[in-house]
């Protein structure tokens, strides 16, 4: 098990990409002029790549074009705060190849937010990383040994 | 009620911020060289202000240089279409002096690094954003793609 220079577990690719498929909500990260922000989206993986809906002319839209953005997803339990993170870094991109829109329309993403949004934006999963979380006291109170292993969300 | 353009209710500052006192963990959205990062947290509010307890890295690095980053939070069920949205920006310093650390530390947060239980950092809410869905709203909707 790596553990990153925090003392967090470091969870690698094959897994973050495991723990986003069993996920439908997550958040866009990028600058809106000049200073960052997020903004929640429901997504689904295409190829291992991020796909959300986007209707046009949002600031979402015009940030995200061709820049390279930031997705996150987190599950984490609010009783026990123990969960996990997981962050992809990319180019983002809206779909334009038939092929890829075909492709994403069969993915049946629904848009959490209301209107229509024809636009479907790829972000390239080019830098995935994730990271287990256990709270303070859930660390200490483990005296079953191996329940930290046991894969949390 | 004000409604943007995607068809949200739109939050007032007020509402925004009774809303994050109801979730224990947010995000921390930060520039990291350039890239965008966002890492969870578990937080609390100080006078309006998130208060996030943080070891060394970047969340430490951004705070020290006072840089403006963002706080995210939300509760969103992706089922019914419902749920809220906070977006909070502005600067971050650590908290140094003594009678803020006394209420920091009456906050009972902690980081999710083992070790050093870590600094405290306070992201001023210069600017508060929030959006919501209610239930009704995304059954008028549910024709146009949500629900």
């Amino acid at each position: 098990m790596e553990v990153d220079h925090n003392g967090l577990m470091v969870l690698p690719r094959g897994q973050c990409l495991r723990l986003l498929r069993r996920t439908r909500v997550g958040r866009v990260i990028v600058n809106v002029d000049g200073i960052p922000a997020a903004f929640p989206v429901n997504f689904s993986l295409l190829d291992e790549d991020v796909v959300f809906r986007s209707a046009p002319g949002t600031k979402l839209l015009a940030a995200i074009e061709g820049a390279v953005v930031g997705f996150q997803v987190d599950r984490i339990d609010p009783v026990f705060e123990s969960g996990w993170s997981v962050l992809i870094q990319g180019p983002s991109a809206v779909l334009d190849h038939e092929d890829d829109l075909a492709r994403a329309r069969r993915l049946h993403l629904r848009s959490w937010a209301p209107g229509q949004r024809p636009h479907f934006v790829r972000i390239r999963s080019e830098s995935v990383s994730g990271r287990r979380f256990l709270s303070p006291a859930h660390a200490m109170a483990e005296p079953y040994g191996d329940e930290s292993a046991s894969g949390v969300g | 009620m004000e409604i943007d353009r995607s068809g949200m209710e739109v939050l007032s500052r007020d509402t925004s911020l009774r809303l994050l006192e109801k979730v224990p963990v947010g995000r921390v959205v930060v520039s990291e060289h350039a890239l965008p990062v966002a890492f969870p947290v578990n937080f609390a509010l100080l006078d309006g202000d998130i208060v996030f307890r943080t070891s060394t890295g970047s969340k430490l690095g951004a705070a020290v240089h006072k840089a403006v980053l963002a706080f995210e939070a939300d509760s969103i069920d992706p089922d019914l279409c419902t749920g809220w949205s906070v977006l909070v920006q502005g600067w971050a310093s650590l908290i140094t002096r003594r009678d803020e650390l006394a209420r920091a530390e009456a906050l009972g947060l902690h980081s999710w690094a083992p070790g050093s239980p870590g600094h405290f950092v306070r992201i001023h809410s210069e600017m508060v954003t929030g959006r919501r869905l209610l239930g009704a709203q995304a059954e008028n909707f549910a024709g146009a793609g949500c629900g």
